[in-house]
């Protein structure tokens, strides 16, 4: 099935998006969903572990830091999409849903309201990060360097 | 494509409990009979049996060899690397396990991985399905396992079992049953280091009654008064971060909660809810191994340079320690606090400080990106001397306090280094693993990290000219003390590669990589602590005779002194 890349992007960023949601807040946003489709899990939830990679000086050759724990899910509707999802950290929860309108997503119908509940989770990630970055601003330091000996 | 997604086990855990239960009575048993869980249904012509073994025994981190009639069906690869994740290898000899559904048409034994007599677990094992496991050619097994011989006739095994030669591992087939006839090998094989000593441990019985009471005493000391609220774990996450932060990053599994719970298990003990995490994560299967995360491109919460004031981005002093006047402040005891002031910010990323030098030629560049395997310490064992990315990976998970006395230890003259803080920057970071089922990487979430570029100088070599060199710290959460201790100790050990003289401790591989985990440390230091009655007494028994012959030599000495005096 080629997907072509506006619609590839479109979808990775969705799975982005419901990985980094907070878990109270895609379990509301699940009961809010007005047509909730039928689904069966394929696989998981299960929690296992990515191993982390970083790369030496921060530009050169890889190595392993450390594991995080992830959660991963795949499920399918009763319709016959194929959703999948994995998100750092153990809730079991909060990855199945992201699976369910990951495939929800994919039907015409489903798209919308699984649009705009990106749309909006996504908005409150960016206000959050702004709010960090105006508040690292604030510390930012302008050093003078003194010429020593001068008094 | 959902051919390939079903089908797997309906409860994981247990099916693969059952089934490997089944394979270790196999194993140990050579000839008998198994019988296999039948429920996993994949493609064919992958029959249910070695379905079976394939979701118990394959998994991110064994190479799986298919044989040609299941590689012809592109549905038994897909179903393979969706339900355990193995990646599948073209050539026999670079295969862990090998599914072969047509036994006749086996390869020969030797294109297969042998191992070697250190590592004979590094051989391919083969798990052969068969038509029928009775009615064939009557075999008589004798050998390990075996106490005097037994026999067995499987239908359709091919000729080559018939010889002996080093062993290949397991045989199973189909009819829901598993079998096998050669010696098992532990693949929790591992080499230890040559200054173990060889203790003699005996069994000491009793104490049943005390072990379980001190544990209850443990857990109500733990709690303490109960008309104290007890902790919360989010408490712990949110008041008590930086040593969450240390816990995941020596425990080496970043998960702030669980993390949370190891520091309250522990009573606060670092070193013990590091030694928690670390257990805990053998109980989990691994996915994969995510993209390198990209420093560049982190959502930064601090940012300093020591030695280029000006940088493009700023100078962020951020949550930080420093320019505190260090005075114990009964206010934090009240848990009143302003939120943090803000300042506009713009969202340009900010490149890293080593980045914006490589231009002048003066600060040795990143090594290439792309360097081939990688290194996994909780993988195999560690042989010296090691590549960078397995002292990264070792120094990473070192314990602060050991790489921080190493680190100041190279200050003081015991490698020459000379560093500066070229940059510390602290913040979130995207993680990204790519997913075989969805054909594209997708983002896991952030994770904090700190890291550390030290520049030091280097005068220069026959091959390379004066310049900058550096050391690379990275660590889990807000660590920047560790951060910079292991970029530190990064570049003392790698005085071999610049040819400089090794005049420090902190530039020996082998002294500071084996003795930079706290957990096995711990472990060494603290089993001194059990019971040791046999070995001490033996021990008690070799001083009393030596005493006994120094006493009698020391006798025999004096004796013509004193008739020479007479």
């Amino acid at each position: 099935m080629p997907e072509d890349k506006t619609r590839l992007d479109a979808r990775r960023n969705v799975l982005a998006v419901l990985a980094a949601a907070p878990p109270d807040v895609l379990a509301q946003a699940w009961q809010d969903l007005a047509d909730k489709p039928q689904f069966e899990l394929l696989r998981g939830p299960e929690t296992g572990l990515v191993m982390l990679r970083g790369r030496a000086g921060g530009g050169g050759a890889p190595f392993n830091l450390g594991e995080a724990t992830v959660t991963r899910a795949t499920v399918r509707l009763s319709t016959g999409e194929v959703g999948h999802a994995y998100a750092l950290g153990r809730d079991a929860d909060k990855v199945r849903i992201a699976a369910v309108l990951d495939a929800l997503w994919q039907r015409p119908e489903g798209r919308p309201p699984v649009d705009a509940l990106v749309a909006t989770l996504g908005g409150a990630t960016a206000d959050d990060d702004r709010r960090r970055r105006e508040e690292t601003a604030a510390t930012r330091a302008d050093f003078f360097t003194m010429v020593r000996g001068d008094d | 494509m959902s051919a390939a997604l079903a089908g797997g086990f309906a409860e994981p855990v247990f099916a693969a409990q059952k089934v490997f239960r089944a394979v270790m009575d196999a194993l140990a048993r050579p000839g008998s009979l198994q019988p296999l869980l039948t429920e996993a249904i994949a493609p064919a012509p992958l029959m249910p049996e070695l379905a079976a073994l394939a979701l118990t025994l394959l998994d991110h981190d064994s190479p799986a060899w298919l044989d040609p009639a299941l590689a012809a069906a592109p549905e038994v690869a897909e179903w393979l690397r969706f339900h355990t994740g193995a990646p599948l290898v073209g050539a026999p000899g670079d295969a862990m396990f090998a599914l072969v559904a047509e036994a006749a048409a086996l390869p020969p034994l030797d294109a297969f991985a042998l191992g070697t007599d250190e590592y004979p677990d590094r051989s391919t094992s083969l798990l052969l399905g068969l038509p029928k496991l009775t009615g064939g050619p009557l075999l008589t097994l004798v050998g390990p396992g075996i106490e005097t011989a037994t026999q067995f006739s499987p239908a359709g095994l091919p000729k080559a079992f018939r010889r002996n030669g080093r062993g290949t591992g397991r045989s199973s087939r189909a009819a829901s049953t598993s079998c096998s006839w050669r010696r098992a090998r532990s693949p929790a094989c591992r080499a230890r280091p040559a200054s173990w000593r060889a203790d003699m441990y005996v069994a000491v019985k009793g104490g049943e009654a005390a072990i379980a009471n001190a544990h209850r005493l443990l857990a109500d000391r733990r709690r303490g008064d109960r008309s104290v609220p007890a902790l919360r774990l989010d408490q712990i996450v949110n008041q008590l971060g930086l040593a969450v932060d240390r816990a995941m990053g020596e425990g080496s599994l970043y998960d702030p909660e669980l993390a949370a719970l190891a520091i309250v298990q522990a009573r606060g003990d670092l070193i013990e809810a590091i030694f928690l995490l670390r257990a805990y994560r053998t109980t989990l299967p691994r996915f994969g191994y995510s993209a390198p995360i990209d420093t560049g491109r982190m959502l930064i919460e601090r940012r300093v340079s020591a030695t280029f004031k000006d940088l493009p981005g700023g100078q962020l002093l951020g949550p930080t320690f420093d320019y505190t006047h260090r005075l114990l402040d009964p206010e934090v005891a009240a848990g009143t606090a302003e939120p943090g002031e803000r300042r506009p910010a713009d969202d340009a990323p900010a490149p890293r400080v080593t980045d914006l030098l490589g231009g002048e030629g003066l600060i040795e560049p990143d090594s290439p990106a792309d360097s081939g395997p990688i290194g996994d310490l909780t993988r195999e064992p560690l042989e010296f001397p090691l590549g960078r990315d397995l002292r990264l990976q070792a120094l990473a998970r070192g314990d602060e306090g050991f790489l921080l006395g190493l680190a100041y230890s190279t200050q003081r003259g015991y490698a020459r280094s000379h560093p500066f803080v070229g940059e510390i920057r602290i913040g979130e970071v995207e993680v990204e693993l790519d997913v075989p089922e969805l054909g594209f990487a997708v983002s896991l979430g952030r994770v904090r990290v700190t890291e550390c570029q030290m520049v030091n100088q280097f005068k220069g070599s026959a091959e390379a000219p004066p310049q900058f060199t550096r050391g690379y710290g990275l660590a889990f959460g807000q660590a920047e003390r560790k951060a910079m201790a292991m970029a530190l100790c990064d570049r003392a050990l790698r005085a071999r590669e610049f040819g400089e003289d090794l005049t420090g401790i902190a530039q020996d591989e082998e002294f500071v990589i084996s003795h930079l985990d706290n957990v096995q440390s711990t472990g060494f230091v603290e089993h001194l602590k059990l019971p040791h009655y046999v070995d001490f007494q033996a021990e008690l028994d070799l001083v009393r005779r030596m005493r006994a012959e120094y006493e009698a030599a020391q006798a025999e000495a004096a004796a013509p002194t004193q008739e020479a005096a007479e």
